[in-house]
């Protein structure tokens, strides 16, 4: 007396079942990586901390990267804000930011700078970027890297690692500098941003 | 069998010579290898600044429009390479032993000394590549300063005589302020 299944419905099934486990993992999946990359570095950011954390503990404070699509909302949003001429044409230039606050547990030893520095590099250069910037003062560290290559003025991207005495901020910005460049024309002075007096005391 | 020996060779081989390739940076004409420093110890300071054609092009286009010579001057200059190292009793002779070899070899390898200028314990060399008569390929500037710091500074570039003042004055170069071109020093 069983009545045979049709197999165009048995198919049916089959098929909505399939879509029902795929929203069910996908989309429950989907919205954990969304979520947790708010609170998660890139790689970049990531080999730069490794690079200090190798040579001193921290802990972790605050860790935050909003990607192309969170600014892309605040875009749309403060198009529809009275906002001054900078703040929309900075959040107009930005494509995505991160940034890592760390506490170090021991101050790092004068002499673990350079090897700091060093394991940097090595991270960085593996991934295709160079420092531009190293400076070392007391307790104080600063590296910047850009992209060897594809750095341009439409696609702008920096990564830079501080320590400050016992405080680790690793971040990274991508950008389009075109609208920034147009707003620092206007406001510049005579003095050249990009090159800072560096051996003025000469 | 001999083409999948062949395949297998090139899949090998490929790898290492992309390799290669990516890690043979071209240098430049004006370009000095001054070796690799690293943070001294104690409170003494360093400052590494490297800044690559990439950069230095997006600066140019920050200028260009109210002071397009500039633009040109910047536009023109292919790297620019800073060192200022912190003199410690650790690295003092050790940077000191650089700095001259530093000299010793741009001098070995024609680069022309444009000034060297020795006052309260500073010693300045500044040093020149010419492409001919008209065009610098690169400049070279070795201090040490006293007890204090060794700085080296290279900057990569067809740069014109008459615009090692305002490149100079663009990048704070102390020593480059107040030089007298080449071409107005044979004039004299």
């Amino acid at each position: 007396m069983n009545a045979a299944i049709h197999p165009r419905r048995a198919d049916g099934f089959v098929r909505f079942l399939s879509f029902l486990l795929a929203a069910g993992v996908l989309v429950p999946t989907f919205l954990v990586v969304s979520v947790t990359r708010y609170i998660r570095l890139g790689s970049e950011t990531a080999a730069l901390r490794d690079s200090v954390l190798a040579v001193a503990p921290a802990k972790k404070r605050v860790v935050v990267n909003v990607g192309g699509m969170t600014i892309g909302l605040a875009r749309i949003i403060c198009g529809f804000i009275d906002l001054p001429e900078e703040a929309r044409t900075g959040i107009g230039a930005a494509r995505a930011a991160e940034v890592g606050v760390y506490q170090i547990e021991n101050s790092i030893p004068v002499h673990d700078r350079g090897v700091i520095v060093q394991k940097a590099d090595q991270a960085m250069r593996k991934r295709g970027w160079e420092r531009i910037v190293g400076v070392a003062k007391d307790q104080e560290l600063v590296a910047v890297y850009i992209p060897q290559k594809g750095f341009s003025e439409k696609k702008v991207r920096c990564c830079v690692l501080v320590v400050h005495d016992r405080e680790l901020v690793v971040a990274a910005a991508r950008a389009n500098a075109s609208g920034v460049l147009e707003l620092v024309r206007k406001q510049m002075g005579q003095e050249h941003p990009l090159l800072p007096p560096l051996v003025a005391n000469l | 069998m001999k083409r999948i020996k062949s395949f297998a060779a090139c899949l090998l081989i490929m790898p290492v010579a992309l390799g290669m390739n990516l890690r043979a940076d071209p240098v430049l004409p004006g370009q000095v290898d001054f070796g690799a420093f690293s943070p001294p110890g104690g409170a003494a300071e360093f400052v590494e600044v490297n800044l690559p054609t990439s950069l230095i092009s997006l600066a140019a286009r920050f200028v260009e429009k109210e002071e397009p010579d500039v633009a040109k001057l910047i536009n023109g200059i292919k790297a620019v390479r800073v060192n200022v190292v912190g003199l410690t009793d650790e690295n003092r002779s050790q940077m000191t032993d650089r700095v001259k070899s530093v000299r010793t070899e741009l001098t070995s390898k024609g680069w022309e000394k444009l000034a060297t200028v020795m006052k309260e314990g500073q010693d300045v060399g500044v040093y020149l590549k010419m492409d001919g008569q008209s065009v610098i390929q690169g400049l070279a500037v070795v201090v040490i300063d006293g007890n204090k710091h060794a700085v080296f500074v290279n900057i990569v570039g067809d740069i014109k005589p008459e615009q090692l003042t305002t490149l100079g004055e663009r990048l704070h170069i102390e020593p480059l302020k107040n030089l007298v071109p080449p071409e107005a020093k044979v004039e004299k």
